[in-house]
């Protein structure tokens, strides 16, 4: 288990981390979610040794090793930009770190070929990174941190690079790492969807502090503050009137109507034009602007069922008192 | 297709001042040195147009090939020295981490060019002679009594080397080691390197093209250098480029002199090919 105890680490004008504490177990997914510049990066690379904090533990298993220099530490990053050394073949990035501890030749050949073959790239072996393609170069900084057997694996926003097949590929990649490497894996992304379907918790992140840590459907459904809400899908803010709590509710939840609803149907209905339809293939996005100025954004999934919406039309707006979220201010 | 094949040709043009003036001031006059080192030395200094191989010959001659052999060594020490100093300076400023000290020290390490060559040279003298900077200094000090031998002497001809090839060494190696990405250093830590490994298997391996640059820009014109053995070395300790220079303007033996810069021309050439071969291997 990793604890992470009131860490804090000040910039010059910023606050990269504010005061963070964190518990993480292992083979558990933990994401830290944050827009860019929130400090999750800085966090990364103190928990890896690379930044010093100015104060804050980080207690492995019962010892402190925020003591412990960066290159003793248990620990690996997998980088954003990947950062391959570009003098050395795909083995040899992969071989670095059993060199570094001076594992024997035997050892880190035999290491080296199954690392490989566990994440298919066994063919590549020969080339530098310059002749690699940015999928294959993903696949080898995570070798070359795997093979180390870290007991805490660090993923620098590992997806956001890749596009969609390659992401799925990689995905199922990490999940299958999951079951075999018995580590504690943190990952550092700005990317929402990413999080969702791959973290078992997420730890939002603003202006260096944590906001919520939670499940991703508690985190969609029961966000505690407006900021995590608009991060996390999309929202449509129904009331600000009171100064602590505001009302949010979320796009899917509204129903739309072309004739007006029952009376007493639903607790909350609205009125108002169609202004904008935004077609997303399996659903529509359908801007609405109500009587007072306002607009409100409502998601369709049964697209059949609203093949004739256009621009222009009128619609009725209804949703029941349970879809309400309510948030911090 | 045939676009393309047009655009082509103009592109071909925009070359062709530049290989006019390679023409006219460097191929045709190798061309000429190498015609006049197969021809007989006239009687009073011109070029008798008859086919000899003498010249050669006295080149591979006793006090020639040991002139020779001493001009490669004096310009593989300077290289060496080069290194040996320039390296660790241009890691010392690549690793600073204020933008400003970095081009102060920059600057410092280009400041000597805005003096003329010939001056800083002189000022060595100036430095080294009898009654020079060292030797006064020395001796009020009550350190020595008489003046040292330092001036006209081989050891004022490194000198004077290493002081006027030192930048050369320095701007390529400072290059390579500041295109280093921080993030493959902080990798190589995080995989379990300590500062002297990540030296030798990360930064060393990455500046080692900014090396033979450096290489390529001291050890080349080293063999050439005429001035600075003149003035620091004094008659005792010429190098090729002194015999050369004499064959030209003093002895006025154009053939002989032509010979011999075929064979530093020889040279260099084979050292551009090792280079090339070990800077191929370590590309990446």
């Amino acid at each position: 288990m990793l604890r992470i105890i009131e860490l804090t680490k000040i910039y010059v004008d910023i606050n990269a981390c504010k005061n963070i504490s964190l518990d993480l177990i292992k083979n558990e997914f933990f994401f830290v979610l944050g827009p860019s510049g929130c400090g999750k990066t800085t966090l990364l690379k103190i928990i890896a040794g690379l930044v010093e904090q100015d104060s804050g533990t980080i207690i492995l298993n019962e010892s402190d090793i925020s003591v412990i220099p960066s290159n003793e530490r248990p620990f690996n990053i997998v980088f954003q930009d990947y950062s391959l050394f570009p003098h050395l073949n795909v083995f040899n990035n992969v071989a670095f770190g059993l060199k570094m501890k001076k594992v024997n030749k035997e050892e880190i050949r035999n290491r080296v070929i199954e690392t490989l073959e566990l994440l298919k790239i066994s063919n590549l072996s020969k080339r530098k990174p310059s002749e690699l393609s940015g999928g294959q170069q993903q696949r080898v900084a995570l070798a070359r941190a795997i093979i180390n057997k870290p007991k805490v694996l660090l993923l620098d926003e590992p997806l956001s690079a890749l596009d969609e097949k390659l992401r799925f590929e990689m995905q199922q990649v990490l999940l299958d790492l999951k079951s075999k490497l018995n580590s504690i894996f943190i990952f550092v992304t700005h990317n929402q969807e990413e999080a969702l379907s791959l973290a078992d918790r997420i730890a939002v992140m603003k202006d260096g502090q944590i906001v919520q840590v939670d499940t991703p459907k508690n985190l969609y459904t029961k966000p505690i503050t407006k900021f995590i809400a608009e991060f996390i899908g999309e929202v449509n803010i129904l009331d600000q009137k009171e100064e602590e709590r505001i009302k949010l509710i979320r796009p899917e939840n509204i129903n739309l109507s072309q004739v007006p609803f029952k009376e007493n149907y639903y607790e909350h209905t609205e009125n108002g034009k169609i202004i904008q339809l935004l077609f997303k293939g399996n659903s529509i996005s359908v801007i609405v602007s109500l009587d007072y100025s306002k607009t409100f954004k409502v998601l369709l999934s049964n697209i059949i069922q609203f093949d004739k919406l256009e621009i222009g039309d009128k619609v009725f707006l209804g949703w029941s008192e349970n879809s309400i979220i309510y948030v911090k201010n | 297709m045939l676009r393309i094949k047009r655009k082509g040709n103009i592109n071909g043009l925009y070359v062709l001042p530049s290989i006019i003036w390679l023409m006219i001031l460097f191929v045709i006059p190798v061309i000429f040195i190498l015609a006049f080192s197969f021809f007989e030395r006239g009687t009073y200094g011109g070029v008798n147009y008859i086919f000899s191989l003498e010249n050669f010959k006295l080149v591979f001659d006793g006090i020639y090939i040991k002139i020779f052999f001493k001009t490669v060594l004096i310009a593989i020490i300077n290289t060496i020295l080069c290194i040996l100093l320039g390296y660790p300076l241009a890691y010392y400023i690549s690793t600073r981490k204020s933008i400003k000290v970095k081009n102060l020290l920059l600057m410092l390490i280009i400041l000597p060019f805005w003096t003329n060559f010939l001056i800083r040279t002189f000022s060595w003298m100036i430095i080294l002679g009898n009654e020079g900077l060292i030797n006064t200094s020395l001796i009020n000090l009550g350190i020595i009594n008489e003046p040292l031998e330092l001036l006209f002497t081989p050891f004022a001809v490194q000198i004077g080397m290493l002081y006027n090839y030192l930048p050369f060494m320095v701007l390529p190696i400072y290059a390579s080691l500041e295109k280093i990405d921080k993030n493959i250093v902080l990798a190589s830590n995080d995989l379990g390197a300590n500062n002297i490994k990540i030296f030798f298997n990360i930064i060393f391996p990455l500046s080692i093209k900014g090396l033979f640059v450096g290489v390529f820009l001291v050890f080349i014109p080293s063999l050439g250098e005429f001035i600075i053995p003149d003035l620091l070395g004094g008659a005792k300790s010429p190098m090729i480029g002194n015999i050369i220079k004499d064959q030209f303007l003093t002895s006025r033996n154009w053939p002989f002199g032509s010979a011999l810069v075929i064979v530093v021309m020889a040279l260099i050439l084979i050292t551009i090919i090792i280079n090339n071969k070990t800077f191929k291997r370590n590309s990446f």
